[in-house]
């Protein structure tokens, strides 16, 4: 049986693979083969551990914060290396790299509540897809803000034409996590939306990215202004997964799972 | 141009913050059925016909505007970081409270003139995008035409139909019907079809967490099995819910019931639906650049 426990045998070796194959890139003027090889090699690993607790809880591992940063490791692996491989740029692996590695020493240092238990209202056909195509949106625009920095950093545009491509597959993906939910949350609540803080920043999120593709069709924007709406709303997309449970305006929200129910 | 844009916006976001100050949120109950209809109907013929008219005017080219677009989005992000900074109160409580936040309405910021105002000049501007990009012939068109229809049926019917959205609470008891429902504040309010409970089943975890349960209910002449997430429609626009249970030793002592009315659910999920299509074809499709314009 596979349990948290056995967690840092999965992530040495996956992280060995992801570390070899963005060293390998960043030596690689062309497009490396093998970085993409060894990075496929350190997601399979990785998905090896989520199979393998998903059949010991008996529930798939989407409840808690932990569970959803083991997701968003994994679809960092996967998105860094769709990047790289679609475009070829030299540093994207290290730096997706760099970030899922982050979020599995979080969860190493601080596992948070893995129990067994999944309380009814996350029981739903719903629960899957709404939570993973969310993660991998996620990582998809963790990407996309990575590039915003580089590219406010060192004054370029060139960055935005990808930065576009990153963008556009971020929030079609948030768009069908955000409506996912909304149809579930009508099922479980009953109502499309609440204006629940949670909601309330997935909202600010969405219209953020919204408004960067607008004003790219637009055409009268400068880079800068670009690169720091990219900034800013992944900024509101941290307050959204896990700012909102450190807020006071947010106590009352119907989104916190990791409270231990009462009845 | 550049002037006469700031000088609208800044003004029509201080007119509105003015109402707020002087008369409070929006009675917005006022327009339940059939006011909402009326006046729904009555802004998308006025609409309708001003830009059949007068498309090339300026106040309709301003509408249809990138900047009008800009605007409206970027003002709505601001009234969401309302909603999602200050706690949302009642609407009693928030009119208690004093201060400039206060008398802006920044604790029930829902209802409020200022962000009932953006929320009607981005359903406005939506509109007319959305007419205006549906007869033109162009690459996208129907990934244009999913996304912005959808999103503005979404909205639309949220925005009229909050006024007609009932949400009830009946504890429900075995053998003993009740028809006698409360409102979220406290009101009660006679349903016209009984409700009984028939039985009751939960099973928990170790922990004391309940893994799952379900009810047996009695609705008017249906029997109706209620579980949380499977909700049941009882007639068109009104559903039933099993939101809680309350146990005395050992014995299920009653459950609570939910009841929500909201007839105009179907056009906001035909929305969501469109727009979901339009999510999609966002990713099948991908960005708009020069490249895919000239194939």
């Amino acid at each position: 049986m596979i349990t948290w426990d056995n967690f840092i045998w999965f992530v040495i070796p996956a992280a060995v693979c992801w570390l070899a194959g963005a060293l390998v890139s960043l030596r690689t003027d062309s497009r490396s083969k093998a970085a993409l090889w060894l990075t496929l090699c350190g997601t399979l690993v990785f998905s090896c551990f989520i199979a393998g607790l998903w059949i010991s809880l008996q529930r798939p591992p989407l409840r808690t914060m932990g569970e959803t940063r083991l997701w968003y490791s994994f679809f960092m692996g996967i998105s860094g290396m769709l990047t790289y491989w679609r475009w070829g740029y030299r540093w994207i692996l290290s730096f997706s790299t760099v970030v899922a590695v982050v979020f599995c020493v979080i969860n190493l240092l601080k596992p948070e509540i893995h129990d067994q238990s999944l309380m009814p209202a996350l029981q739903s056909v719903w629960f899957i897809p709404h939570v993973t195509v969310y993660m991998f949106s996620y990582s998809v625009l963790g990407c996309a803000f990575m590039l915003s920095c580089v590219g406010l950093f060192r004054h370029e545009e060139s960055y935005l034409s990808m930065a576009d491509e990153l963008i556009y597959t971020g929030t079609a993906f948030l768009t069908v996590g955000m409506l996912t939910g909304a149809i579930w949350a009508k099922d479980a609540w009953g109502n499309y939306w609440s204006w629940d803080p949670k909601e309330t920043w997935a909202a600010i999120t969405w219209a953020g990215y919204l408004t960067y593709i607008h004003l790219r069709l637009w055409g009268k924007s400068r880079p800068r202004t670009l690169y720091l709406i990219l900034i800013g709303s992944f900024l509101t997309l941290q307050m959204c997964w896990y700012g909102v449970n450190y807020l006071p305006a947010a106590q009352q929200s119907v989104h916190l799972y990791n409270r231990t129910a009462t009845n | 141009m550049r002037r006469a844009e700031t000088i609208f916006f800044t003004g029509y976001l201080a007119v509105a913050a003015l109402l707020q100050v002087a008369v409070g949120n929006l009675p917005f109950r006022f327009f339940a059925y059939p006011v909402n209809l009326l006046v729904a109907a009555l802004w998308l013929f006025a609409l309708w016909m001003w830009y059949k008219d007068y498309r090339e005017g300026r106040a309709i080219r301003f509408l249809l505007s990138p900047s009008m677009t800009v605007f409206t989005l970027v003002s709505f992000i601001a009234g969401c970081m309302v909603i999602g900074l200050f706690p949302q109160l009642s609407a009693e409580e928030a009119a208690a409270k004093t201060g400039l936040w206060g008398s802006l309405g920044c604790y029930d910021f829902m209802t409020s003139w200022i962000f009932v105002s953006i929320l009607f000049l981005l359903l406005t501007h939506l509109a007319l995008v959305t007419y205006r990009g549906a007869f033109r012939a162009r690459k996208f068109r129907w990934r244009f035409v999913a996304n912005h229809a959808g999103l503005w049926l979404a909205l639309f019917a949220g925005f009229f139909g909050s006024a007609d959205c009932q949400n009830l609470r009946i504890p429900v008891l075995k053998g003993e019907a009740s028809s006698r429902a409360y409102s979220m504040d406290g009101k009660v309010v006679y349903l016209d079809y009984e409700l009984e409970l028939l039985s009751f089943d939960a099973d928990y975890y170790e922990n004391g967490m309940p893994r799952h349960y379900e009810a047996e209910v009695r609705a008017g002449k249906d029997t109706a099995r209620l579980e949380v997430n499977h909700p049941y429609s009882y007639r068109w626009g009104e559903d039933i819910y099993l939101t809680g249970y309350e146990r005395k030793s050992g014995q299920t002592a009653y459950c609570v019931l939910q009841i929500v009315r909201q007839p105009w659910k179907y056009v906001q999920l035909a929305g969501i639906l469109l727009t979901l299509i339009g999510g999609v074809l966002l990713f099948v499709e991908g960005p708009v650049n020069k490249k895919k314009l000239q194939k």
